[in-house]
């Protein structure tokens, strides 16, 4: 697992970093970002599609 | 993600759509850091999009049908995504569209609003959630604030950009 990121300065560095991703990598953050929200989404009754990379 | 562009890419290639631009979250987070979303929002000129009184996009949802991607709610699920066709229904979304930028995703090509067009869209929808992410935005150093500035005056939304962005 990640390490947690604690101070302000380091949460700045790590969206620095974020942003400086390529697209593909980008996408892909979203896909596991979309994966962590999907069961909450769906105990609350609506439906989402976790998209392919492909 | 990859075969859903490649879906929309031929659309166009066929003349269903004339051109396209992927706008909303997906398009932020070209420039931004990215966030949590579940839609492919792709903005569209449609080919008779010069003389029709009305804008229908019954021609893009028959075209996908037909090739198994249905529409679910808002959106037709195209390879998985959930892609949302907006027809360019403004002078300013007009323009982003004519002036969107050229990217690939791996090895195909696609285009995206330019950031400073997505700001402005942000300001003229004005919902909370279009406002959440001009912070984002303003953050970024791709942003060209004189560039903004020109687009904010040309619409009238100089005014509310100022609102939204005074501390």
């Amino acid at each position: 697992m990640d390490k947690p990121i604690s101070s302000s300065s380091d949460k700045s560095k790590h969206r620095a970093a974020l942003r400086a991703l390529s697209y593909p990598e980008k996408v892909r953050v979203v896909v596991e970002l979309q994966k962590m929200a999907a069961p909450i989404l769906k105990a609350r009754g609506k439906t989402v599609h976790i998209w392919p990379l492909t | 993600m990859k075969k859903a562009l490649q879906i929309i890419n031929e659309m166009e290639r066929h003349g269903v759509i004339r051109k396209y631009a992927i706008g909303g979250a997906m398009a932020a987070t070209f420039y931004v850091e990215p966030f949590t979303t579940f839609d492919l929002d792709v903005f569209v000129v449609l080919p008779h999009a010069d003389d029709a009184i009305l804008l229908t996009l019954t021609p893009v949802y028959d075209y996908l049908a037909a090739q198994g991607y249905l529409p679910e709610k808002e959106c037709v699920i195209i390879e998985g995504v959930p892609v949302q066709f907006l027809p360019t229904y403004n002078p300013l979304l007009e323009e982003a569209l004519a002036q969107a930028r050229e990217i690939f995703y791996d090895d195909v090509s696609t285009r995206v609003l330019t950031l400073e067009h997505l700001a402005a869209i942000a300001v003229q929808t004005g919902r909370g959630k279009d406002r959440a992410r001009l912070p984002l935005f303003m953050e970024s150093e791709a942003l060209d604030h004189r560039r903004l500035d020109g687009i904010l005056a040309r619409y009238g939304l100089t005014e509310r950009w100022m609102q939204w962005t005074s501390p």
